[in-house]
């Protein structure tokens, strides 16, 4: 079963500083929804509230229908919310296999230690070894597979191709499909645009907290882009 | 020579003992815990108070006993008083408040109980003894270091090889990205806060029943502990262990060439360790 997200009215603050202002937008169900902007647009930090790592919000945002409270990860978790975080963030004292245990409490569903080894297969023969004993690519597999393991609903990927070989990055995508095709509904940050927009059904661009452009990416063209990206006109 | 190596494990694992719930607290929670001291004495206190209550109770009851009521307080403590200061940014804060429930403990014990000396009776356990090579030994202190070593490798299994420990290591790591997978961080903190007064009380029953201890034990314990996990390693069992073993080696053989040196030479041979730690450059590690 593929899950919807609603996001309405959300506005987000880092203490007296508002990260987010009045923020909308729907991903459909089964889709890939990429979110773009320059640095410090507010990508992540919808990222991380939607994880619950940010408690200061308002608004509203639900999961098929049922409301996500403010502030609690463990909540989100359950709700069917999981996140690849920028930087991998993998527990360094855990071996990759522990690292995949770890979240698979969460929820009941398709991904386990044998399925994510399937999406991944060279983790197999790296499931006794540390993060650090890794390469990039390689910890951000484990970092897609440890979010899978909590079997979400919606997978949210921080900055999924940053500091990858474009090898690499091919092979995180194409697992991407293939995650999506599992029905998992996919939204993604990536700084690039162009690889974001073509693997995304709907796109929407942030600047300076606020969506500046909402629609289906096969409609985004450079000039759009750049209004939406920089504020400037062409 | 065996005798003194005897000795000096026996006490060595007994310190391990004392920081291994300070470590464990540290290092997990990043809480500096200074009622742990208290926490040791109270589970001393709780021994000696089941062995009031039911005379003749078997050992192993004993300790059972001693560990799950401080156990139990400890994991109250942290979900009522802890949890709630470790929200705080600083953490002066969660340290404050420890030191006052250190207060609070240690008048307890004195309003309820006095403020005399009391050891933990262990019947014929006391005088018996063994030879070894020659050498007679006592049965208590084998016991003693049996008992350290078994929590020592209990820990061990708990912290590497069960689920439990898997989501301690994990929040240890990265609290935020542990709830994120669905691990419910407070109840963590709760079960390692648990586990940490357990081991204190433990350590304890172990101390009360090779020495009288009083209500204001507590501050010299704390001092031992620190000791032991500054040079072990924040939240390293082994390490906590091997340092407990070589702060106790240190205690014997100085008392053999220096009968009326006390702790001396453990809070020497601490210094000395932390120097040529600094001079390595292990320090900063």
């Amino acid at each position: 079963m593929t899950s919807s997200l609603k996001i309405e009215g959300v506005s987000a603050w880092y203490g007296e500083f508002r990260a987010l202002s009045d923020v909308s937008l729907a991903v459909e169900p089964g889709q890939t929804h990429a979110l773009i902007g320059a640095n410090g647009a507010g990508k992540s930090t919808l990222m991380k509230l939607l994880c619950g790592l940010i408690p200061h919000w308002t608004g509203r945002i639900e999961l098929d229908g049922k409301p996500l409270p403010p502030g609690n990860p463990e909540a989100a978790a359950a709700l069917g919310l999981a996140l690849v975080p920028e930087g991998r963030l993998l527990f360094d004292s855990l071996t990759i296999e522990e690292n995949l245990l770890i979240g698979q409490s969460a929820r009941p569903g398709p991904w386990n230690m044998t399925t994510l080894l399937a999406l991944f297969p060279i983790l197999r023969e790296k499931r006794r070894q540390y993060p650090a004993q890794l390469s990039g690519g390689q910890q951000q597999m484990v970092a897609i597979a440890r979010a899978l393991a909590s079997n979400p609903a919606i997978l949210l990927c921080d900055e999924i191709s940053l500091g990858l070989a474009p090898a690499v990055v091919r092979e995180v995508y194409a697992a991407l499909d293939r995650v999506r095709a599992e029905g998992v509904t996919v939204v993604l940050v990536d700084q690039d645009i162009e690889r974001a927009c073509r693997d995304a059904a709907a796109v929407t661009c942030l600047m300076k907290g606020r969506v500046t452009h909402r629609g289906p990416a096969a409609g985004v063209t450079p000039t759009t882009l750049r209004e939406a990206y920089f504020g400037v006109r062409a | 020579m065996i005798e003194i190596l005897f000795q000096g494990l026996t006490l060595g694992g007994l310190y391990g003992m004392i920081g291994a719930g300070l470590a464990l607290n540290f290092g997990i929670l990043r809480v500096v815990n200074l009622a742990h001291g208290e926490l040791i004495t109270l589970g001393a206190f709780m021994a000696v108070g089941l062995i009031v209550v039911q005379p003749g109770l078997p050992l192993p009851l004993v300790l059972a006993g001693a560990f799950l009521g401080c156990a139990v307080l400890g994991g109250f403590i942290q979900a009522v008083f802890v949890e709630r200061a470790m929200s705080f940014r600083d953490p002066m804060v969660a340290m404050l408040v420890t030191f006052g429930l250190a207060v609070m403990i240690r008048n307890g014990l004195i309003e309820t109980l006095g403020a005399d000396l009391r050891g933990l009776d262990v019947g014929g356990l006391g005088q018996a003894g063994f030879r070894f090579f020659g050498v007679s030994l006592g049965l208590l202190p084998l016991v003693t270091l049996g008992i350290a070593l078994l929590a020592f490798a209990a820990l061990a299994f708990l912290i590497f090889r069960t689920r439990f420990g898997r989501e301690i290591r994990a929040v240890s790591d990265r609290p935020e990205i542990a709830a994120l997978m669905g691990v419910r961080v407070k109840r963590v903190h709760m079960g390692v806060a648990a586990l940490s007064a357990g081991l204190a009380a433990l350590a304890g029953v172990l101390l009360a029943m090779r020495a009288s201890v009083s209500p204001f034990s507590g501050v010299a314990h704390l001092l031992i502990a620190f000791e032991v996990v500054v040079l072990g390693g924040l939240g390293a069992i082994r390490g906590v262990l091997l340092a407990g073993l070589f702060l106790g080696m240190v205690q014997v053989i100085g008392a053999r060439f220096d009968p009326n040196a006390g702790l001396l030479y453990v809070h020497m041979a601490f210094f000395v360790a932390l120097a040529l730690r600094a001079a390595t450059g292990r320090l900063k590690a």
